[in-house]
């Protein structure tokens, strides 16, 4: 899709153009009562051109919101979060990146026993898999329920990428079960992420 | 934006923001060590500080004060009650402060925030002890009337330091205090007076409007000790990742009037103290001189 | 707190211990509040936002009268600035009837005197009326009157908040 460049600014309610003329897109939308397209967000209007052979060939109107909004979290995101609370059958960790991008309000997840890792799901110790404040790479699994999103380390790449030891230096990777304090040379369990690939 | 330190991997795929979230005191060392802060100041000097007087105009006396993002509103009203026995001859004036949910996102209706009721104190004892306000000058008619000052904080926006912020709303709105005209009538009660000079038989007990006259104002730096470095007027961010702080009041003399230190893991030998003391001195004549700003700002209307 | 597919809104309207003239326990509005939920929840697109809150947090500073409109308004534009979808703008108007004279967004003072009100919240581009309360007696041309003169004030309040936010935008951009 080319784009042509529009740099007028308009704010929720306004008219955007007829139905017959422009598709809705993002920050748009269409009113069925009198087919007229208005916009639903304060920011720069944007025409985008359908592609030469897509049967509908009207432009899709959007409008690119002036404020960044942060991520929010949706199923099959990768997301880093910090863990705050680990009990016996799950931990609770709050969501602070949703890929590349930091969110701008924390978001709760879950960590479930059987979320942990792929093998042998009913023998995890949810304390050697995890501690509070431990850094962790997790895929999102469901937006859960009312409370917290769950999430998932279950494959190699997800786990706890950064943790401190009770000596309060950043450990390094053993093993995909192990870290070991730089200071102290003592090993701490953790479900550890593989990096590198 | 690859960081080569011990985070490693993660750093070189998240953005600057992410690797602020996650890692902050990182972040911050690392600027820290080019004696820099983040939002480009210097270690040692506060942010912008505007104070406008007057912003309420239903109030007897009111201000509005803004140290970089954090905005405290301050207002007086005044109602006349019967002094106490043991002051027949003085007033009295309430200081509340208060946190309304739109300052921060951590304050919710029914989650109110845990630092409301600390400055709200702090300021008590601030004011009374820095000898600001001489309470004679509250009392109308010794023994049966007097003024009840009712001074309230609101913060509009919580970004650091709100002890300072605080304490300079609330001095600008007492500076700005005109005193009602009031006069006594038959009935042996206070009334306000009329603008036009009002009728003969009240006795007038206070003639015109007349401002307090304050001795010694109280201001205030708050500072962050972590390791070796001491951060001037910190914002909320820093305050929620190195948490010993350091508050010093001094009045405009130069003169302490209190230190605060509530804990912290940073212990402040006397030449930390020292430098925060410094740097209060220094702070005083800039608020001193922005206050007088203000003040000749508003006497030219 | 049950999960909810589509979005929820919370509001709250609270005033400062000295916005009105005589000094009072700043509490919370409990009337203004629902009233402000009710003028706002037609406006917003909640489905976009599913198993999120949006909180509006209005905090009086000083009561001059006309005070739930001008909230309504200001809400408004938060809400705009904030970047939530929404239908249209929303804006409020108040009026009072004093005799025979309709008197348009009044003081406290008007307010104190008044015989009957009215007050309006539109979405203005759409021309419909989310709310709409009336006290006190009125004729039914008197009603008519009376809605026509807040939904035009509606329309230009309406244009002025507009161009604020397409100020606030362009500003922000460079």
């Amino acid at each position: 899709m080319k784009e042509e460049g529009e740099r007028e600014v308009v704010t929720p309610g306004e008219v955007l153009g007829k139905a017959s003329d422009v598709r809705a897109g993002r920050g748009a939308y269409l009113a069925p009562h009198n087919n007229l397209v208005y916009a639903s967000l304060t920011g720069f209007r944007r025409a985008l051109s359908p592609s030469p052979d897509s049967p509908d060939q009207r432009p899709t109107v959007e409008i690119t919101d002036h404020k960044a909004h942060g991520a929010v979290p949706e199923p099959g995101s990768i997301v880093i979060a910090r863990v705050t609370k680990v009990m016996a059958k799950m931990a609770s960790a709050d969501i602070m990146c949703v890929g590349p991008k930091s969110v701008r309000e924390k978001f709760s997840g879950i960590i479930r026993q059987q979320d942990v890792r792929a093998t042998e799901i009913d023998k995890v110790d949810m304390h050697l898999s995890f501690r509070p404040g431990d850094i962790v790479k997790a895929i999102v699994l469901s937006l859960g329920d009312a409370r917290a999103y769950y999430l998932s380390t279950a494959k190699n790449e997800l786990g706890v990428v950064s943790a401190e030891s009770t000596a309060g230096a950043t450990m390094v990777p053993i093993s995909w079960t192990e870290m070991q304090c730089p200071l102290t040379a003592q090993i701490e369990h953790r479900k550890v992420a593989k990096i590198g690939g | 934006m690859g960081l080569p330190d011990a985070s490693g991997d993660l750093s070189s795929e998240m953005e600057v923001d992410a690797f602020r979230r996650l890692f902050p005191l990182r972040f911050y060392e690392r600027h820290l060590a080019e004696s820099i802060r983040p939002d480009g100041r210097p270690l040692g000097r506060a942010r912008d500080t505007t104070i406008a007087l007057g912003a309420v105009t239903s109030a007897d006396g009111s201000a509005l004060a803004k140290i970089g993002s954090t905005t405290m509103l301050a207002a007086v009203k005044m109602e006349v009650m019967t002094p106490s026995m043991e002051s027949p001859d003085e007033g009295c004036i309430a200081i509340d402060f208060h946190m309304p949910p739109i300052c921060s996102p951590i304050v919710r209706p029914g989650r109110p925030a845990e630092a409301a009721p600390v400055v709200s104190k702090q300021l008590s004892d601030t004011i009374s002890s820095s000898g600001m306000i001489n309470l004679k000058e509250l009392s109308l008619v010794s023994g049966k009337a007097a003024w009840m000052a009712y001074l309230d904080i609101y913060c509009l926006d919580a970004d650091g330091a709100l002890f300072d912020a605080a304490l300079l709303s609330a001095v600008a709105a007492l500076f700005h205090l005109q005193i009602p005209a009031v006069s006594l009538n038959d009935d042996g009660k206070i009334v306000v007076s009329e603008e036009d000079g009002g009728k003969l038989e009240k006795e007038p007990v206070n003639k015109e409007k007349r401002k307090l006259t304050l001795r010694s104002i109280p201001f205030s730096l708050t500072c962050i000790l972590h390791k070796n470095y001491i951060l001037a007027d910190p914002t909320s961010e820093e305050e929620a990742i190195m948490e010993t702080l350091v508050t010093v009041v001094l009045d405009s003399s130069s003169q302490l009037i209190s230190l605060y230190k509530p804990g912290g893991a940073v212990l402040a030998y006397t030449s930390a103290v020292q430098d925060c003391i410094a740097l209060t001195r220094q702070r005083v004549r800039e608020l001193q001189k922005i206050l007088d700003e203000a003040n000749s700002g508003m006497e030219v209307d | 707190m049950m999960y909810s597919d589509i979005g929820r809104l919370n509001c709250n309207v609270s005033y400062t211990t000295f916005a009105t003239p005589v000094r009072a326990q700043g509490s919370d509005r409990k009337e203004f509040s629902s009233m402000l939920h009710k003028a706002l929840e037609g406006a917003i697109i909640l489905e976009t936002f599913p198993k999120t809150t949006v909180d509006v947090f209005a905090l009086v500073l000083e009561s001059g009268g006309s005070d739930l409109p001008v909230v309504i308004s200001c809400a408004s534009l938060a809400l705009a600035d904030a970047g939530i979808l929404m239908y249209d703008l929303v804006t409020s108007v108040s009026l009072s009837c004093l005799g025979k004279n309709l008197v348009i967004d009044p003081i406290l003072e008007e307010e104190s005197y008044q015989d009957g009100s009215l007050m309006i919240t539109c979405m203005p581009s759409r021309y419909e009326v989310t709310q709409l309360t009336i006290t006190g007696e009125w004729s039914t041309p008197k009603i008519n009157e009376g809605m026509q003169l807040c939904l035009d004030a509606c329309s230009k309040l309406a244009n002025i908040m507009r161009s604020c936010l397409k100020e606030a935008t362009t500003s922000s951009q460079e």
